[in-house]
């Protein structure tokens, strides 16, 4: 893939499917290699989905430096919640081209992600709504924005999986 | 407890906090965190009993503006009236005891029963009822409005609830906690507003392993050293630390309130007017100009409190003010003896920079909250605790650090040791007398 306009419905979904695979699968560093160095990671608070987060409060905000802590963190076994790390399973689903710009695909998908940890397991529902681009023929990330469904994060208590 | 004789309970309940003070020990029963008849006392005992937060004004400037919270196991409605007054009014219809306003924010004309139409206004007031004259001339809207909380507080904006008529006022139920609530409003000159947004979370633990943790500075630099880290590889000179500061201090405030009051983390920026390698250089002169707007007008050695030093307030029993790079207000709901749920929001001077309000969000986002790099190993650690302390062999928890030695630093445990006392006066409806800065 050369250009924006090249890419087409097909190429977006193997993306995202290889994208939940690498996580699902905890090869983080691998998947650093999916996101731009412009990226950035949001998912709003659960009482807010529109959340602007110049304004707003979130539940996170991260730019790549931040995303790379928490690779790190989540590998170096220092996120307590991920240590050992839970298994986790990712529908990804209705995948939509919502626009196409010049610069960027704008994405629409749902999600369902499965997360077993301590004998419990939880579920995070939403959308995404990505950014996606082209560095060096590649799609990458330059949005990625996880929008929750539920109304609290009860009982999943904390957010320590990556989105 | 497994005796079901209440005399029995009430023996118990004495000897559930072994405080020694000639020998400086302190310890807490497990039963204090795990047992379910305690856990149904402590309704009555101490949340019946005790000034209660339940949001701040700013969430509803407004006429008509409302916000449903629980507190004490009741669902309220914090509204602005159409007079601009705000009550807080127990959130079910006078009629059949149906639950009224179902939404969590919003602004309305008037509260309108799902089930037979009963409408009352902002106020409270029963408007409209259908038929009224089937319950005779004799009816009178006036004496079926809604209920508001026995007690009612608007502290410099936080807004607090007691549901004991007989409770103490409010400002004197603060003791010293007065002081640090005083301080977190001096800040502003412009005053505080809550931004848009919450964290909304739950934990797997005892609702006191929470009020605990907040003021618990002795785990911060074990259990959170990930924070830290990111802070250096991004260059941000994390400055003294712990024992190395110049205020440390942990101490009780009396009635269960306390505070853990430190430098640490505080030298590399604080947005109420403190400049330092957290934050980039073009916020110097915005925030140098901040600190001497707040000696003028609190004097230095109060201006050097609210710029230079981070504090972790607890009000016993449901609220903390994380005050570090910018104010955080957190209130704990217990709903069960073994889970709470949490909701937070931030807080900031009002009218302050576009660029400076996004700043505040984005170090926000990295520190509190779920997701964030400190309170989500909080959460998986209090659920650790909890599980633990099933354990009938861990038979008491410890909170004496600094007690031997008379010290009181952030990382010791006079205010964990303030919270259990106070609760144990509550639960033993005050036989059992403990002191308090020890």
């Amino acid at each position: 893939m050369t250009r924006l306009a090249d890419v087409t419905p097909a190429d977006v979904e193997q993306f995202l499917y290889a994208d939940a695979a690498l996580l699902d699968a905890w090869k983080l560093d691998e998947w650093l290699g999916h996101l731009a160095d412009d990226v950035s990671y949001e998912v709003p608070a659960t009482d807010l989905p529109n959340a602007n987060l110049a304004t707003d409060l979130a539940l996170i905000g991260d730019d790549l430096s931040r995303i790379r802590s928490r690779v790190r963190h989540l590998r170096g076994g220092s996120v307590l919640g991920e240590d050992p790390p839970s298994r986790t399973r990712r529908l990804v689903t209705n995948v939509r081209i919502v626009a196409r710009r010049d610069d960027a695909i704008d994405v629409a998908a749902n999600f369902a992600i499965y997360r077993f940890k301590h004998e419990l397991s939880e579920v995070f529902v939403g959308h995404y709504e990505h950014e996606l681009v082209l560095v060096g023929g590649a799609l990458k990330f330059r949005k990625r924005r996880a929008v929750l469904d539920m109304e609290t994060l009860r009982p999943h208590g904390k957010l320590t999986i990556l989105l | 407890m497994t005796n079901p004789n209440r005399e029995d309970l009430e023996r118990e309940l004495d000897g559930l906090v072994a405080d020694d003070v000639a020998g400086g020990s302190f310890k807490v029963h497990r039963k204090v965190y795990v047992d379910r008849e305690i856990f149904e006392l402590e309704k009555e005992r101490v949340f019946n009993r005790s000034w209660l937060y339940v949001a701040h004004e700013s969430e509803i400037p407004r006429p008509g503006d409302f916000r449903t919270r629980i507190a004490a196991g009741r669902s309220l409605i914090v509204a602005r009236g159409d007079d601009g007054a705000i009550r807080v009014l127990l959130n079910h219809c006078s009629h059949r005891g149906t639950l009224l306003c179902r939404e969590a924010a919003g602004t309305a004309k008037h509260f309108r029963c799902p089930y037979h139409a009963w409408t009352y206004d902002t106020s409270g007031r029963l408007t409209a009822v259908p038929s009224p004259e089937a319950y005779g001339p004799e009816f009178d809207k006036k004496s079926w409005g809604l209920k508001s909380t026995p007690r009612f507080e608007n502290y410099r904006g936080f807004i607090f609830v007691a549901f004991d008529p007989t409770i103490e006022p409010f400002t004197e139920s603060l003791r010293d906690a007065k002081e640090y609530l005083d301080l977190v409003c001096d800040m502003s000159e412009t005053g505080l507003e809550v931004l848009p947004g919450s964290h909304r979370y739950s934990m797997r633990a005892n609702w006191k392993l929470l009020v605990e943790n907040g003021v618990d500075n002795y785990h911060f630099a074990i259990l959170h050293n990930r924070y830290i880290q990111h802070l250096r590889d991004n260059g941000v000179d994390i400055g003294p630390r712990g024992e190395q500061c110049d205020v440390s201090v942990g101490k009780s405030l009396g009635n269960g309130h306390g505070v853990s009051e430190h430098q640490q983390l505080a030298s590399f920026g604080r947005l109420a007017g403190h400049w330092g390698t957290l934050l980039p250089a073009w916020t110097k002169d915005t925030l140098d100009a901040l600190r001497a707007n707040l000696d003028a007008r609190v004097g230095k050695e109060r201006a050097f409190r609210i710029a230079q030093t981070n504090r972790n307030v607890r009000f016993f029993p449901n609220l903390y003010v994380l005050d570090h790079i910018s104010p955080v207000i957190r209130l704990i709901t217990p709903r069960a003896v073994d889970f709470i749920d949490v909701q937070e929001w931030v807080l900031a001077p009002k009218g302050e920079s576009p660029e400076i309000r996004a700043l505040r969000m984005r170090n926000n986002f990295l520190q509190v909250g779920p997701a964030g790099f400190v309170s989500s190993d909080d959460v998986e650690v209090l659920d650790l605790t909890q599980r633990g302390l099933e354990h009938p062999e861990m038979e008491w928890v410890d909170s004496s650090r600094g007690m031997k030695l008379g010290r009181h630093l952030s990382s010791d445990e006079q205010q964990m040791r303030g919270l259990h006392r106070h609760w144990h006066e509550l639960m033993t409806l005050g036989r059992v007398r403990h002191p308090e800065d020890v």
